[in-house]
């Protein structure tokens, strides 16, 4: 880009994008957060077109995913929306994996891996609601979850709680899902974006090269990856479609969350519904934490820790993910 | 600093407004009346008894959903940690070495 210029004299163009970023940015690794942004970009389209069709009201909204999965086209577009949820998901955990692999979110990154637990958050929160708003068993159970750990959260928790009970409760959820939450996404997505460009691709740690690629070289491979990717997914949601629970039936308890979920069910087991509410807040204050306890990217001996600490922690989550599919559902409400 | 983040957590796990005891097993308990949710059961008004038969083919259809549900966890959760340390193996942290240009 020519810099001598103003902003009024600069005749921007395509091409004023194309800088050179260093060569790893065609690693699979580096280009897991591309894949997601492809991915989210998908679920908005996918998301989109299926608002056009839900009733979001405690007494429709079941019957009209039901009328939308009567046709053929309809089963496969919910099911491909249910898939990229779970893709996209995977893939944030994957993202987050590369970057306490390599150490990304120290020094001057740490401000891009906050915004970037912002949008671990939105994602969950994406997920949580989108289940919720179906009104099948399933997201009612999960609805009455969040009322039962919300009510344990000082001072905002209750109303908010309140706020969600009733015949209005859908109507809430889904202004949540498709208006709340998108808006946080943009909110966050935009400054993770732009200090990524700031701060410039992350090194791998160890290596060193002055080897370059031009971005858009990047952007093709993360398009190219993509489509291999989210077309497989596309191909799952028609082999597996994605089932529709009849209900929901007040005062039973017989699903388990999504599979994702499954960790913090396995906690909820052990301590309660109160663990809905501590141990998101240890983990994710556990995550604020990591840039100001592992400050050196280039102290190997303090990264290997973080690593080791994260691949237990990982290796933990695992077994309680096996452990709940393996169990029956366990009745956890109105304790 | 370890050790104040553990004590610090210790702190917050005992000052949690309620006590920390397994939820596990309620089957002792009073057992809920099951009934439809609707709009009008939400606000706490009366509403028709929905047939008992359909209730338990309901029941009994989600039941088996979260049986079938199980395999295909266990996959992704293994999948999932093969990937993982997949990327750690490839990411170790490694001493600096020098790669050459060109």
């Amino acid at each position: 880009m020519d810099n001598s210029k103003t902003l009024e004299e600069k005749n921007w163009s395509v091409k004023d994008f194309n800088y050179p970023v260093p060569v790893h940015a065609k690693n699979f690794g580096y280009s897991v957060g591309g894949f997601t942004v492809v991915g989210f970009l998908l679920l908005i389209v996918t998301g989109v077109i299926m608002a056009l069709f839900f009733s979001p009201s405690v007494d429709n909204a079941r019957q009209s995913v039901l009328n939308l999965i009567s046709s053929p086209w309809g089963m496969w577009l919910r099911s491909f929306h249910r898939w990229l949820a779970e893709t996209v998901t995977f893939l944030i955990i994957l993202h987050i994996s590369r970057i306490i692999f390599t150490g990304s979110y120290a020094g001057r990154r740490k401000w891009n891996w906050m915004f970037g637990i912002g949008l671990l958050i939105i994602t969950f929160a994406f997920f949580f609601s989108g289940t919720a708003i179906k009104w099948d068993q399933e997201g009612y159970e999960a609805y009455q979850h969040s009322l039962e750990s919300l009510e344990l959260v000082p001072l905002i928790g209750e109303p908010i709680a309140d706020f969600l009970t009733g015949g209005l409760a859908v109507i809430r959820l889904f202004a949540t899902h498709v208006l709340i939450l998108p808006i946080l996404l943009f909110v966050c997505l935009v400054p993770h974006l732009a200090l990524m460009k700031l701060n410039g691709l992350s090194p791998i740690p160890g290596k060193t090269s002055a080897k370059t690629i031009m971005f858009f070289d990047h952007i093709n491979k993360i398009i190219g990856f993509s489509a291999a990717i989210f077309g497989l997914v596309a191909f799952l949601a028609a082999q597996f479609p994605v089932a529709l629970n009849p209900g929901p039936y007040s005062g039973v308890e017989i699903t388990k969350p999504p599979w994702i979920f499954y960790p913090i069910y396995q906690l909820e087991d052990w301590f309660g519904i109160i663990a809905l509410v501590i141990f998101p807040i240890i983990v994710v204050a556990g995550l604020i934490l990591l840039p100001f306890i592992d400050k050196n990217v280039e102290n190997i001996k303090t990264r290997r820790i973080v690593v080791w600490s994260y691949l237990l922690l990982i290796t933990i989550m695992i077994l309680f993910i096996i452990n709940v599919a393996v169990l029956p559902p366990v009745k956890h409400l109105g304790g | 600093m370890l050790k104040k983040t553990i004590t610090i957590a210790l702190l917050f796990l005992f000052l949690t407004p309620m006590p920390i005891m397994a939820q596990g097993d309620k089957e002792e308990e009073a057992a809920e009346k099951v009934e439809k949710v609707t709009s009008a059961s939400l606000e706490g008004e009366a509403q028709d008894d929905s047939t008992k038969k359909e209730t338990e083919k309901d029941l009994a259809a989600i039941t088996s959903e979260v049986e079938k549900s199980t395999v295909p966890t266990v996959i992704k959760a293994v999948s999932l940690a093969v990937i993982i340390f997949g990327l750690a193996y490839a990411y170790y942290p490694k001493k600096k070495k020098e790669v050459p240009n060109g």
